[in-house]
């Protein structure tokens, strides 16, 4: 007998000596939604990080570079005029791309609770090291419908949080989901746009509502 | 037929055909009862798609397969390698057929990948090329690994004396 048929009559025979467990299939059951449901929180994170990461070196760049944007009335503008009037790759006031991102298409206005409106855009970075560029999204500006200018009521009540991603960023992940967007109580440098997906187990795409609130980093850097 | 009925029959209908397969894949009762029970949730979260699959059964099997091979990747400093392969009992010189005693350590001490290879080919009966396709890697990989998996096997029968005992395949 050579060693191929040895092999074979010992692996079966060892199989076949082995008792077998009884199964707790409501274990396995119970183990598969929370596998099921910590991958579609992975990928929701994976978006909020990406619109994090934008939106907030987004806010921040343009504190730096056009502070009196700020001033001027229209902060942020109609959603109608902004989608039109905007071209596709201009950011709005008090909004730029940071290196390595790219915004594709235009901005898609997109209703909130509570009256809020936003709008998403969709950036690409063509320099991440996944082989498929890295898709994420971008909240373009959120808005009370009764403020027509775009203007957030004072004072902020965003998550502050401090400190190089990722504790920042899981800082502000971890934040309760607040019902207003406000603005800040004073200048900021950086900011981050903190957005949250819901869904629910077996939901269809129309199930999917989106939450948002803009979080801000306050600066004693900045400098009107 | 709601997902979790028909995932509970399967289960039911396939769980001690899929636990000899994770035993021999890893050679340890609860390391096979982890790798099936994590095999098992992987298959549940997609099951509304592998559940209508013509052969659900042997796609769970690949995934059982491919989750052993990934686990022991990454938790290969939970093994402790040895220069020598465990002991083998005195007598095995007199026996003209191999004990499965003897055997089955040895195919147990294999690396994991090799061990895989080698169950999946003597064991589920696969062809080269199904085994590459399970563990998603060329067939030349197969060979090289069946070749070392023998390699090993003979060298560690020729060490306890039982070389002569077993022909070449």
């Amino acid at each position: 007998m050579n060693l191929d048929e040895q092999l074979r009559a010992a692996l079966n025979l060892e199989a076949e000596m082995q008792s077998t467990p009884r199964p707790d299939i409501d274990g396995l059951i119970r183990g598969g939604r929370a596998r099921r449901r910590r991958r579609n929180v992975a990928r929701i994170g994976v978006a909020a990080a990406a619109a994090a990461l934008v939106g907030g070196g987004a806010y921040g760049v343009t504190q730096l570079d056009g502070g009196d944007d700020r001033s001027q009335p229209g902060f942020a503008n109609d959603p109608t005029q902004s989608s039109e009037s905007t071209p596709s790759i201009t950011p709005a006031p008090g909004n730029q791309i940071v290196d390595g991102w790219e915004i594709i298409g235009k901005p898609q206005w997109i209703p909130l609770r509570n009256n809020y409106h936003a709008a998403t855009v969709y950036a690409v970075n063509r320099t991440s090291n996944n082989l498929s560029p890295h898709i994420g999204f971008v909240l373009w500006a959120a808005y009370q419908e009764s403020d027509a200018r775009g203007q957030f009521e004072a004072p902020c009540d965003g998550i502050e949080v401090s400190g190089e991603p990722p504790e920042s960023r899981r800082e502000l992940f971890a934040a309760p989901y607040r019902e207003r967007a406000v603005a800040p109580g004073e200048e900021v440098l950086f900011s981050c746009v903190q957005i949250a997906v819901g869904t629910q187990a077996n939901s269809g795409p129309g199930d999917v509502t989106i939450d948002a609130e803009t979080a801000r980093f306050r600066s004693p850097k900045w400098q009107p | 037929m709601s997902i979790d009925q028909d995932f509970t029959d399967f289960v039911g209908a396939r769980w001690a055909a899929l636990y000899r397969l994770a035993y021999l894949l890893t050679g340890s009762p609860t390391a096979a009862e982890d790798l099936l029970q994590t095999t098992l949730e992987k298959a549940y979260m997609n099951w509304a798609r592998i559940g209508r699959m013509d052969h659900a059964e042997a796609y769970v099997r690949r995934v059982l397969a491919t989750t052993m091979v990934s686990s022991r990747r990454r938790a290969w400093i939970g093994e402790q390698p040895w220069e020598e392969l465990p002991e083998v009992a005195e007598d095995s010189l007199e026996l003209p057929l191999l004990d499965r005693s003897l055997l089955w350590p040895l195919v147990c001490a294999l690396p994991a990948r090799q061990r895989a290879v080698i169950v999946l080919r003597y064991y589920e009966d696969l062809s080269e090329a199904q085994i590459a396709d399970v563990l998603g890697c060329a067939p030349g990989t197969v060979k090289s690994q069946t070749s070392a998996a023998f390699a090993a096997l003979r060298r560690a029968l020729a060490a306890a004396g039982i070389g002569q005992a077993v022909e070449n395949p």
